[in-house]
Formats: C-alpha cells, structure tokens, sequence
C-alpha cells in the first residue's frame, strides 16, 4: 500500500465534516490514554497477575473494572454518534450479502450467551438476499441489537433472528423471551441515553445503542421498530432496500 | 527458544508501566521504553528491536515521523512497527497502515493478550518475508 500523504486522508471532507473528524479524533485520544490506564491496571489485578486479592477487595476491583468498561462503551457510542450525525463518509456502502452477514453477526455474539446458556438462531426466508450497504455498520446494528436481547433474556432461553422479504425490501428482526418493553418506556427507547430499568438495579449499557441503530438504518434508506407486549418478549427489525434479485 | 525483544515507545509514563507490567506476563519477552522518538531511534540502532510498539501522539516527534526516520536508516529499516494508538477511526487506521505499519493495536488494549497480539504480528510479517 503507498504511504498516504496526512493532507489526502482528509482531501474529500467538507470543513464541517473536518472539524468533526478532528474533534473525534482529538477527544478520542484524551479520553482513551487515561481510560487504557485505568481499565488496564484494574484488568491486570482482576485476573490475579499481580497476586491474590481478599475477596472483598476483588470484588470492588472487579466493579471497577465492569465500570471502566462500561466508560470506554460510552466513549465509544458517544463518539460514534458524532461522527454519524455530521459525516455520511465514514460509510462504505458496497453490495453486502445478508444472509452471510446475519450468520456471523450471531457467530460473533454467541459468546454473549453462553455465560446464561441463551442460545440464536437464524430463521431464513429467503436464501440469498443482497443490499446496498456498509458491511461494517450492518454487522454494528446486529451486535446492538443480540447484546440488548441476550441482556433480557432468561437464561436458558432462544434469539430467534429472522430474515424475510417486506414491501420495502428486505426485513430484519431479532425477538427475545425476555420481559418486553415497559409502556411507559416505549415512546423514549429511541431517543439517546434512554434506559429500561434493569432487574437489579444497575445499568450496564450506554442508553445510545439503539440511538445508533436508528441513525445507521436511516443512513441505509431503512427504517426501524419494535414491537412488544409487557411480559411477552421483544421483537425489534429494520427494513433495507433491496439491491438486486432475490431468490426466493 | 530466542526471546523476543520488544521496544516499546511511550510519552505517557503510567502507559509504558502498564504495558511494561503486561509485557511481563510472557517470559519470553526482552523489553526496553523510551518516552520519545529520539530516544526511540537511537535504541532501536543500538539494541535492535524485533519489534517496535510506537504510540501516535508524541511531542515533537509523533509516531509516523518516528516510523519515517527508522525506514530512512539502513539499520533499522526492517524493522517491525506496531503503531498503538487511542485514535480509532477508520480513515485513522487506514492511513497508519499506509505508512507500513504491521499492525495497529487500540487503546484501551487488554493487559492480558498484549504479549499474544504483538507475537502474532511478529508472526505475521515473519511469514510474509519468507513467502
């Protein structure tokens, strides 16, 4: 690959679109250096490489570290969303194949599950779908959308992702056995920094993860939705234009 | 087996502790830190790294200038460069690789599989040398 001259990575942004890139970037590095310091000590001492702790310090070390964690995803999904909001650039849209896509986006979040024996699967209904889209994003909205089921569900219980054509396109849908969705939540769920009260208490996510979703399905052409029945699960989907033919 | 020898590059004192801390949990690793480019060049012609883990945002001299000099001289030219960096976009990242980065490992990393991400990149470039 030929050295890029620093001047040409930037040549096709707009100077809103370069000042954003530069705040990312500049606010990305203040935040990530101490944050590294610190989730890396409290990882180190978690896993016992610098001795044994006594318990009661292990388990205020291992809060702090699922804390700074928990930091460095807010810092993430923060600073995604800045970037979505002011550039379209950050997308590389090419033909993606879904059904692939759908199979490694649950590949990947098995690990999610295993821990409480929640297991995915895909329901296909449609063998080869593709769309126009950046693959990269696509498998971000996946990800988003399996970790909030697998954060619902009772253990032991089944993802079922599903895949079907729709008058617009192509649909998505991920469904939960979880609790379903609070009436009172429902009109906020989109919306940043909106939270449904876990069952202990304790918030584990950012509250922007479906803010993002909203923002990548919009940037597609898509649309997104949930429905849901308190006590009877969730079903969350996104529908995509269709790129090409489709075998049915 | 030969250990490997590691020179880490780091303005941020707590940083090259930590890395230096992680580093030590693989016995087969040699490491020397230097906080700054200068220093890094001249111990890479001395000490001859198998690997240099370089930072980005360095004071006067900044990680792509410092990978620059070490491609500029014949004794440190071949060398390994790991870039580790907190800036994480891709036009970032695809600009680090363009420099001749062998591999681009992101803050925060995990203190755990540090030593394992570093050898694998080794690995890596070793295999396309003999290819």
């Amino acid at each position: 690959m030929a050295a890029l001259a620093k001047s040409e990575v930037y040549d096709d942004l707009s100077a809103r679109e370069r000042r954003s890139d530069e705040f990312v970037s500049t606010v990305s590095h203040e935040l990530r250096t101490p944050l590294t310091a610190i989730t890396a000590s409290l990882c180190l001492l978690k896993s016992g490489g610098c001795g044994e702790l006594p318990p009661a310090a292990a388990r205020l070390i291992s809060i702090a570290h699922s804390n700074g964690e928990r930091l460095v995803r807010l810092v993430n999904d923060i600073l995604d969303l800045e970037k979505i909001d002011s550039t379209g650039h950050d997308f590389r849209f090419q033909a993606v194949e879904l059904r692939a896509l759908l199979e490694a986006a649950i590949d990947a979040a098995r690990f999610l599950g295993a821990p409480s024996g929640v297991e995915l699967r895909l329901v296909a209904g449609v063998s080869a779908v593709e769309v126009r889209g950046d693959p990269d994003r696509l498998m971000q909205i996946m990800m988003n959308l399996l970790s909030n089921a697998v954060k619902f569900s009772p253990p032991h219980e089944e993802i079922v992702v599903g895949v079907a054509l729709s008058k617009r396109g192509v649909r998505i849908a991920v469904r939960d056995r979880g609790p379903g969705i609070p009436d009172d939540f429902k009109p906020r769920i989109f919306e940043r920094f909106a939270q449904a009260p876990a069952k202990d208490g304790r918030k584990s996510g950012t509250g922007l993860g479906l803010s993002i979703v909203r923002e990548i399905v919009r940037r597609h052409g898509g649309s997104v939705g949930f429905e849901s029945v308190a006590g009877h699960g969730a079903l969350f989907w996104f529908e995509l234009p269709l790129l090409g033919d489709v075998e049915a | 087996m030969k250990a490997l020898r590691i020179l880490h590059v780091d303005d941020e004192p707590d940083i090259r502790e930590i890395v230096g801390i992680s580093l030590a949990l693989d016995p087969g690793i040699l490491l020397q830190s230097c906080d700054n480019g200068y220093d890094a060049l001249a111990l890479a012609a001395d000490w001859s790294p198998d690997v240099v883990l370089l930072d980005v945002i360095m004071p006067e001299m900044d990680g792509p200038q410092t990978l620059g000099k070490l491609r500029e001289r014949s004794g440190t030219a071949e060398i390994p460069v790991v870039f580790m960096t907190a800036k994480a976009q891709s036009r970032e990242i695809a600009y680090f690789r363009s420099l001749g980065a062998v591999g681009i490992i992101q803050k925060p990393f995990d203190p755990i599989t540090l030593a394992r991400s570093v050898r694998d990149y080794v690995a890596g470039c070793a295999s396309i040398s003999a290819s």
